[in-house]
């Protein structure tokens, strides 16, 4: 008999929505199934209405069984009985999932309590044995802090630990990995691993983003408009295709548009004496130095906190930075009028994250895509005409213009952002995690927007983001960030197929993690900052390691334009071919 | 956390000095003990009244400046001043500050306890009929002053008085002795008033607090360990609901110190509240100064326990201080 | 479109204001005429709800002071959350130093011991006792709250990605203010209105009915309601119109407000947080 079977379920949801229309599915023990669907694909309704778990008035009609019992239709008080015990769920978002005012240790010992008759103390003896497996370090000192204190891959830890706490038949984990970046993501998934080794568990793992079960799970099913399809066995997917390369002229041939260095801004923490407030400005970004020339695409990655946004804010202040200075079309932002300032923004403009918070909710497309030319008093004749180009350009219908940011959806929203951002023909365009906020599916039409338009206009882009496969897709160069610094530069094939840095390489490859470590951005440590977390300094003899004590090393620019900061690179760098 | 409560102790302690300064100052500018003086038939020579008016540091001929530094000499070793008459005003006040928490603190702990339980209990029964009464009724007794809800309680007391007979409930003064049975028959309905009055306040915000965390994430996953949905809701939504709730109680200490002096007057009490409004009509400047000087600790205490209890209650409180 | 409660609200204060308004002079009595040959009479064709202990007509009298309790609240509220909005949108916006000024100024106001000045300093700036120097004095004393809400909302808007856009596009900082922030604010300051009414009232009747307030001859409902309230187990009806009247106001006006609050705020009312 299966641990789970679920057929011909139907969800209608209390606004009348069918979000799951006749899903079918079943798990054996131990084994693996990645259910992948875009957002409204209506994956997670089906998530919540295996664990009963749906909002009040939504209606449920087909079958679930659990061990063979029928779990349709049973009471709250019923359910509660096999919820967290026999069946357990790992959620998405792991700060909003744990309750805030309890130590994690307490929320597991209450799974415990709930379901064995066991004594606080022996529960919260076991909550420690738990989070101890799911890899969490100083589990009973961890045991007694809230969610606040905890990192997001600590707390998904806490999930799992959750979950597998009374050895459940099956375990449901809905997007375990999706808040997380790439390096926290693959351990995870180790974490997930050892947990179902330990319990013999089934798991449903559901997800929109393939990767994460590409190598996971053992068979894949696609869910689509609420039903569902076999795609195989999880390990056969095929790879994501590479964008062609356009001809361009040389590099050195071109103009810089933007040059950097040695930029440097720290945030004041906002609690403490003024004095201690210097001594412990945290360092976002701390001496960061690259340029973009004409008609390139340069990304900026790391993982999040590693000072890649606030680089691009700085940039866009158009002020004078804290320390070092930042060119824009040979002009020192530092030195700018008020009015020489404004005439600057006509040629940087910025594309942000999120297309839902950055268009104003109450304008419409016209007026938003307009307002850059009425602030810098284009003809007001021409602005219709200009607003119905620009539409076109970023693939838009003209009857977008008279709607409202939320009557469209994702993909259209941030054209108009882009629409908006071109509006004023800049020959830079910063790029802040442009896809980051769109469904998969999206991703692909506005990333291939953007190459296409910056190989029409010949625009310059600055790409901030920690999804490398974006990377792939539209960079010509990278550079690769870590605590405030850049480690390593060079163009995307070179860096992707050679790494030189052991950063860029954990970032590349899950087979070579970063060690965890103590990295308190407000007091770095003398010497090179990744030596804590390097996977090689441990392994390197009294003599290397003594360099990288107390030389800082900096990302020299040289060979084949590729730089590194690293004593001990992983490749030699060889000269310009 | 101690360093916390100890920079909102200063801060509430000079609150109360600026507050308290500045009502000494409006009340000996603006009120005219003299008038009264000169009321009097026969009218007592200008000589003896300024005289009465010196001895007492009420004479509004003497300087503002000077008339302050006396009183406030006065307050720093303890004292609040005479009373128009020449009566200390410590001693009454501490005696009607009793009469005052005797009338208002019941009902108050009450009213908020009962707020909470309610406002809770309708959005757990989000939509349901629970809900409509509780929020409907919610509306109603906020929309009635205390002065008519105490009105409509003592016609329906007299009512039951009336049906059955005896003298179930009174209500006018404070009990004039005769053990706790005479007790509780005086103070049940005005704690019922304040109680229900309170009870609204608190009910409408808890109420909205409870739906904010009805489909919060971390209730769901207690749910998924396998707790019911009301224990989740009352161990997990409820608990983090009720830390915003402690800030909101203690911002209501205005209204309901208000609504105290007026429950004073509807039940004919002769506290705090009806010694201000005394005060004021009659010109007593130092007892309009001393009793506003407490109303300010209140309304100071009530805000530093509310800090004292999210403090409790969250520890992202605690990390923030 | 109006949710139920908001329409139930605006219709209920309709038909108040209505009553308020033509009753008076449908009446066979003026409100401020005694009537010497009826004291404390039942309801008759001449006085259709009766006379009080002093011989007043109480139904011309209570839709006066109703009259009279209306105004009072909606220039208190209008007046109150006037100064809210300019004073909280300038610290706001422009921070730095008048951000500070200004908030202390809020502080201050917060410190102000507000029964004492109110009752202090009205009988002492209104002579006749007809309650107009009660509005800017409780106006004075209920602006703070929503001058630190809309602060507050225009700081946020200030950090929001679609006002930073407009700033990286460089469309110039009073534009910004009129096009991106006063919008958002709108309907904050609209339900704040209508909350803000409802509070007056009470504060009002509530001085009024201690004495410090509206005084007689003049009327609001508070001081009907301080001097019918001891007689009103003996003859219900003028406290019981008094009373319903007010609490019919108040009641109108906050299902009003919040019923605005539903409608006006689609980004934080109830059914758009949702998915």
């Amino acid at each position: 008999m299966n641990p789970l079977e679920v057929t011909d379920l139907r969800v209608a949801l209390p606004s009348g929505v069918r979000a799951v229309d006749g899903a079918g599915f079943e798990v054996r023990s131990g084994e693996v199934l990645g259910v992948v669907g875009e957002s409204g694909s209506g994956k997670t309704t089906l998530g919540l209405a295996v664990m009963g778990l749906l909002p009040a008035g939504a209606r449920v009609a087909g079958s679930v069984r659990l061990r063979g019992e029928e779990l349709l239709g049973r009471t709250d008080a019923e359910l509660s009985r096999i919820r967290g015990n026999d069946l357990a769920m790992v959620f998405q978002d792991p700060l909003s999932a744990l309750t805030p005012v309890h130590p994690v240790g307490d929320q597991i010992a209450e799974t415990i309590r709930i379901h064995q008759g066991v004594r606080r103390a022996a529960a919260r003896a076991r909550a420690v044995e738990l989070l101890d497996l799911v890899g969490v370090p100083g589990a009973a000192r961890r045991a007694r802090a809230h969610p606040h204190e905890l990192s997001g891959g600590m707390r998904q830890r806490v999930l799992i630990a959750m979950a597998i706490a009374n050895r459940p038949a099956v375990i449901i984990a809905d997007e375990p990995v999706t808040a997380l970046d790439t390096i926290a993501r693959s351990r995870i998934l180790d974490v997930l691993r050892v947990a179902q080794a330990s319990t013999g568990a089934a798991i449903v793992l559901i997800t929109h983003d393939l990767d994460a079960v590409t190598g996971f799970a053992d068979r894949v099913m696609v869910m689509s408009e609420g039903r569902m399809a076999d795609a195989g066995p999880g390990r056969e997917l095929p790879a994501v295709e590479v964008a062609p390369v356009p001809a361009r002229p040389a590099r050195a041939s071109r103009p810089v548009v933007l040059e950097v260095s040695g930029l440097v801004r720290h945030h004041s923490l906002p609690r403490g004496t003024p004095a201690r407030r210097r001594a412990g400005a945290v360092r976002a970004v701390d001496g960061v130095g690259f340029d973009v020339r004409e008609a390139e695409t340069v990304a900026l990655v790391g993982e999040s906190g590693c000072g890649k946004t606030t680089t691009l804010m700085e940039i866009m202040r158009l002020a004078r930075p804290q320390g070092g200075r930042v060119m824009v079309m040979g002009q020192d932002t530092a030195a700018l009028t008020r009015a020489r300032r404004k005439a600057l923004r006509r040629d940087v403009q910025v594309v942000f994250q999120d297309p839902y918070s950055s268009l104003d909710p109450r304008m419409r497309v016209s007026d938003i895509i307009a307002e850059p030319l009425t602030a810098h008093r284009f003809p007001r004749a021409l602005i219709g005409d200009r607003v119905r180009d620009l539409l076109a350009m970023v693939d838009l219908d003209p009857a977008h213009a008279r709607r409202h940011p939320h009557a469209l959806s994702g993909g259209q929203r941030q054209r108009v952002g882009i629409a908006r951002a071109l509006a004023l023909e800049p020959r830079l365009v910063l790029l802040d995690e442009p896809v980051a906020a769109l469904d998969v599916t999206l991703r692909a039409g506005v990333l291939d927007l953007l190459s296409d338009l910056r190989s029409r206009l010949g625009l310059a882009y600055l790409l901030v983001t920690h999804d490398l496969t974006v990377v792939r897709r539209i960079a010509d160069r990278v550079a690769v960030m870590h605590q405030g610094r850049i480690v390593e530069t060079g163009p995307v094939d070179e860096v992707f197929h050679r790494p030189a840095h052991p950063y860029t390489r954990a970032l590349l490859d899950p087979r070579f993690p970063p060690r965890d470590g103590p990295s308190d951005p407000a007091a770095p440590i003398p010497g090179c900052r990744f030596r804590i977390r390097c996977p090689h300094y441990a392994a390197l003899g009294p003599r290397c390691a003594g360099l990288c004590d107390v030389v800082d090393p900096q990302p020299g620019e040289g060979h084949g334009g590729r730089g590194v900061a690293c004593h001990h690179p992983l490749v030699t760098l060889e000269a310009a071919t | 956390m101690a360093a916390f409560l100890l920079r909102r102790l200063v801060r509430g302690l000079v609150l109360v000095l600026l507050a308290s300064s500045l009502a000494y100052l409006l009340a000996a500018y603006a009120l005219r003990p003299r008038a009264e003086l000169e009321g009097r038939t026969p009218r007592p020579p200008e000589a003896v009244i300024d005289a009465q008016l010196t001895r007492h540091n009420l004479n509004d001929r003497t300087p503002l400046a000077d008339r302050f530094r006396v009183w406030a000499t006065g307050v720093a070793h303890g004292s609040f001043g005479r009373t128009r008459e020449g009566e200390p005003v410590d001693g009454e006040l501490w005696r009607r500050l009793g009469v005052s928490a005797r009338l208002l603190l019941p009902g108050t702990v009450l009213g908020c306890v009962l707020g909470v339980l309610l406002g809770a209990y309708a959005a757990i029964r989000h939509g349901g009929a629970a809900d409509h009464a509780v929020t409907f009724l919610g509306y109603l007794l906020l929309a009635a002053p205390v002065f008519v809800l105490a009105v409509l309680l003592q016609t329906a007391a007299a009512e039951a008085n009336d049906a059955t007979g005896l003298r179930l409930l009174t209500w006018v003064g404070e009990p004039p002795g005769g053990g706790p049975l005479e007790a509780v028959r005086h103070a049940a309905l005005p704690t019922a008033t304040i109680a229900l009055a309170q009870a609204a306040l608190v009910g409408r915000y808890q109420r909205a607090l409870m739906l904010d965390v009805l489909h919060a994430d971390y209730v769901r996953t207690a749910r998924a360990r396998g707790l019911r949905r009301r224990d989740a809701l009352l161990r997990h939504g409820l608990r983090v609901a009720l830390v915003p709730m402690t800030a909101h109680a203690a911002a209501t200490s205005g209204p309901v110190l208000f609504g105290g002096v007026c429950a004073e007057r509807v039940f004919g009490r002769h506290g705090l509240g009806a010694w201000l409004v005394e005060a004021i009509a009659r010109g007593d400047v130092h007892v309009a100064a001393a009793v506003t000087c407490l109303a300010a600790c209140a309304v100071v205490l009530t805000g530093l326990a509310a800090d004292v209890l999210s403090g409790i209650l969250d520890p992202r409180v605690r990390a923030a201080c | 479109m109006l949710t139920g409660r908001a329409a139930a609200g605006l219709l209920l204060l309709g038909m108040i204001v209505l009553l308020v308004f033509a009753g008076p002079p449908a009446s066979p009595w003026d409100w401020d005429r005694t009537d010497l040959t009826a004291f404390g009479e039942g309801p008759s064709a001449r006085h259709w709800l009766g006379t009080t202990q002093s011989g007043r007509d109480v139904f011309a009298l209570t839709l006066h002071a109703a009259r009279r309790s209306l105004l009072i609240g909606l220039l208190v509220a209008v007046l109150s959350t006037g100064l809210a909005a300019v004073v909280g949108t300038l610290a706001g916006f422009l921070g730095g130093r008048l951000d500070r000024a200004l908030m202390g100024g809020v502080d201050l106001m917060l410190v102000l011991p507000p029964f004492l000045v109110v009752a202090v300093l009205s009988p002492f700036l209104d002579a006749n006792g007809r309650g107009w120097a009660l509005v800017p004095l409780l106006a004075a004393f209920l602006w703070m709250a929503t001058a630190r809400s809309v602060r507050a909302m225009t700081v946020s808007l200030r950090d929001r990605e679609f006002v930073m856009a407009a700033r990286f596009l460089g469309v110039p900082a009073r534009r910004v203010v009129l096009r991106h922030v006063v919008p958002h604010l709108a309907s904050l300051l609209a339900v704040d209105v209508s909350v803000t009414v409802g509070t007056a009232i009470i504060a009002e009747s509530g001085l009024s009915y201690l004495g410090f307030g509206v005084r007689p001859p003049d009327a609001s409902l508070g001081t009907l309601l301080a001097d019918a309230g001891s007689g009103a187990i003996a003859s219900p009806v003028p406290f019981g119109f008094a009373a319903s009247l007010l609490v019919l106001i108040v009641f109108a006006v906050s299902l009003l407000g919040d019923g605005l609050r539903d409608v006006l705020d689609p980004e934080f009312g109830p059914e758009a947080a949702r998915p």
